[in-house]
């Protein structure tokens, strides 16, 4: 629109309009409209005159009709406008010029897949100059703020391969005893993440904010594990807590509960966004804080005070999840849970290995039983991981009110990994399946929601969790049998024993190692 | 251990199923301490039917709070201070030491620093 904006070079940026926003044009403000005379094209026009408004034609004087706009060119001897096509209908305005060139702006860059330095960020701003903002940069009081987000899509993670070129450089040789004894080599791994370069984005979104909408994205420095009082070596970072959370619909009156709380990750995300919580753990002292590299801190209760939420994490009890003792009601709105997979934290059960020394806890000792002596802590055997995945669902079905939804962290081998792992429950439902991919190994976070109700008489549930631990014990006996039968062994989850698959590297040991 | 917890716990001795004993457990030798929350009224009118209210009762008088009504109240979301006392006694009543007692089996589960230990003895499972 001569002479205001050039043919070429110049640009305009529109802020779109819809609902009641119309309401607000007047006027003299610059719109965008679809060409009244050709409706694959766009129009830059002023309003000369709004609905019912007397517009002066010369030799005549005509009222703009209702719902419609009277547009003119700023270059009356070369425009064509409503002079030529009349009134145009609101419905064909797409938008107003944003007056934003000579506003306080501040610019926001962030990427996705890719962080950028300082110097970065001013280089991708001064790209921007053909965008002609001629107002003064505010960091503090920007009357307007331009964000662009760069994708660079997920992280491309490398790890080197031993190969004979590198592996001089991975080995550290731990000889300081010379006198024939066996040397011990132990290979470093590293990982290194490759930095995209800058221009390799797959999509650049640019846009300017419109509104402070309340993002929950500060969470993630908030919960972040450097800033936690207590830590345990399997607390879960921050980002990969309040997903899960989100996945149970933590929110306001809910009632959530962790039957691996550890030192209460979860608690604390779900209790940030409103709801009650509790936990509970077959060891007290990841509760109390009494083991592990962090002792003395205050366990639990240290993390719930240092963010004030007592109001909302509402305790802890130590018990095992195959005896709990939570009596029978639909009561919890959600589960949300990291089993113990055995590599930092293996999962334990109340048990005694078969063919150990017999059971000891009503022994005397000094004239008490055993069990009553206030140290007494029972035996307990490894619980295996697919044996933890069948016990929770079964705990869902119980405990869940219906719509009530479980939510927990599945790790599995991402080669065997297939969707029939994940065991069925006719009273819950699979909502999402989502993995976070760690190369040879992944951790799948499954959403799962109670839709039938316990006391339906067409279930038994007992049967069905019976059935499911059957199912998982025939299939490993199957594997065990014939490993070459890679039909017959894909019956058992690629879940089933993942801390022996991790440690051995996921590796099946081929005939020739075996010998 | 708050009261709130203490009303979904039950004794889970194996053979200790008689449901008249096995729940509420009784709690012994307790030191109270009273924990200060905001109340949250959705919550509570939320969590009302999901209450044994009379073990609730029973626990609460054991511990010398008499101020919950014996019958099953109705209409709590209207009654503001029944909904306080609901408030106290189960969000901000807190077991810090003590025990609960089956009052089937004898089971002892031992609460300290406020956390109960749950777990069984070995013959018990």
């Amino acid at each position: 629109m001569l002479p205001t904006i050039n043919t070429q070079g110049d640009w305009v940026v529109v802020n779109k309009l819809f609902g009641n926003r119309f309401k607000s044009l007047k006027t003299g403000d610059i719109v965008i409209s679809t060409s009244p005379l050709d409706p694959g094209r766009l129009v830059i026009k002023r309003i000369a005159g709004m609905e019912q408004d007397i517009v002066d034609l010369g030799l005549v004087k005509k009222k703009v009709p209702k719902g419609h706009l009277w547009l003119l060119g700023d270059n009356p001897s070369g425009s064509t406008d409503s002079r030529n096509y009349g009134a145009v209908p609101m419905a064909m305005i797409v938008g107003k010029e944003l007056k934003y060139s000579s506003s306080k702006h501040k610019f926001l860059i962030d990427g996705i897949g890719r962080s950028f330095s300082l110097e970065e960020q001013i280089e991708l701003i001064e790209q921007l100059e053909f965008f002609g903002l001629k107002g003064p940069i505010s960091l503090n009081e920007p009357k307007e703020v331009f964000a662009m987000y760069l994708d660079y899509g997920p992280l491309f993670v490398e790890v080197p391969i031993d190969d004979s070129t590198n592996i001089e450089a991975n080995v550290i040789s731990v000889n300081k005893n010379e006198k024939g004894k066996k040397k011990n080599k132990f290979t470093m791994i590293s990982t290194k993440t490759s930095r995209p370069d800058i221009e390799k984005f797959r999509k650049m979104y640019f846009g300017r904010k419109i509104l402070s909408a309340k993002t929950s994205r500060s969470l993630l420095n908030k919960y972040n594990l450097k800033k936690r009082t207590y830590l345990g070596n399997t607390s879960m970072e921050a980002e990969m807590s309040l997903v899960a959370a989100n996945m149970a619909l933590a929110e306001p009156g809910k009632l959530i509960y962790d039957p691996f709380v550890g030192t209460g990750s979860f608690l604390l995300v779900c209790s940030e966004f409103g709801a009650y919580t509790f936990g509970s753990d077959i060891d007290g002292r990841q509760i109390r804080g009494t083991a592990g590299f962090r002792t003395g801190l205050g366990g639990i209760e240290a993390n719930v005070s240092s963010y004030k939420l007592s109001n909302y994490v509402l305790g802890n009890f130590i018990s095992d999840v195959t005896h709990l003792p939570l009596r029978n009601s639909e009561f919890l709105d959600a589960i949300v849970t990291d089993p113990p997979y055995g590599v930092r934290a293996g999962a334990k059960k109340l048990g005694r290995k078969k063919g150990n020394a017999p059971t000891k806890s009503l022994q005397l000792i000094d004239g008490v039983p055993n069990h009553s002596r206030e140290d007494y802590y029972p035996p307990t055997i490894n619980y295996e991981m697919s044996d933890v995945i069948v016990d929770l669902l079964d705990l869902a079905a119980k405990y869940l009110v219906v719509g009530g939804r479980l939510v927990f962290w599945l790790p599995t081998v991402t080669e065997e990994y297939q969707d029939t792992d994940i065991p069925h429950h006719p009273q819950l439902k699979l909502i999402a399946n989502s993995e976070q991919s760690f190369g040879s190994w992944t951790r799948r976070l499954i959403t799962m929601e109670k839709i039938v109700p316990r006391t339906s008489a067409a279930i038994d549930s007992d049967n069905i969790h019976r059935e499911n631990l059957e199912s998982i014990k025939l299939g490993s006996e199957i594997g065990n049998l014939s490993i070459s039968n890679s039909k017959a062994s894909s019956q058992e989850p690629a879940h089933k024993n993942f801390r022996e698959k991790y440690f051995s590297k996921f590796e099946t040991p081929s005939p020739k190692e075996n010998e | 251990m708050r009261l709130i917890t203490h009303n979904m716990l039950k004794c889970h001795v194996r053979g200790c199923d008689d449901s008249s004993k096995n729940f509420p457990l009784e709690i012994q030798d307790a030191q109270l301490e009273q924990i200060e929350a905001e109340k949250n009224d959705a919550f509570l009118v939320r969590m009302f039917p999901r209450l044994e209210w009379n073990a609730l009762v029973s626990t609460a008088k054991n511990l010398s709070i008499n101020n919950l009504p014996e019958k099953i109240p109705e209409n709590i979301e209207e009654d503001q201070a029944l909904l306080e006392i609901l408030h106290t006694v189960l969000l901000e009543t807190n077991v810090k030491e003590g025990r609960m007692v089956c009052r089937g089996c004898g089971h002892i589960y031992a609460i300290k620093n406020s956390v109960p230990n749950m777990l069984l003895a070995e013959h018990e499972i």
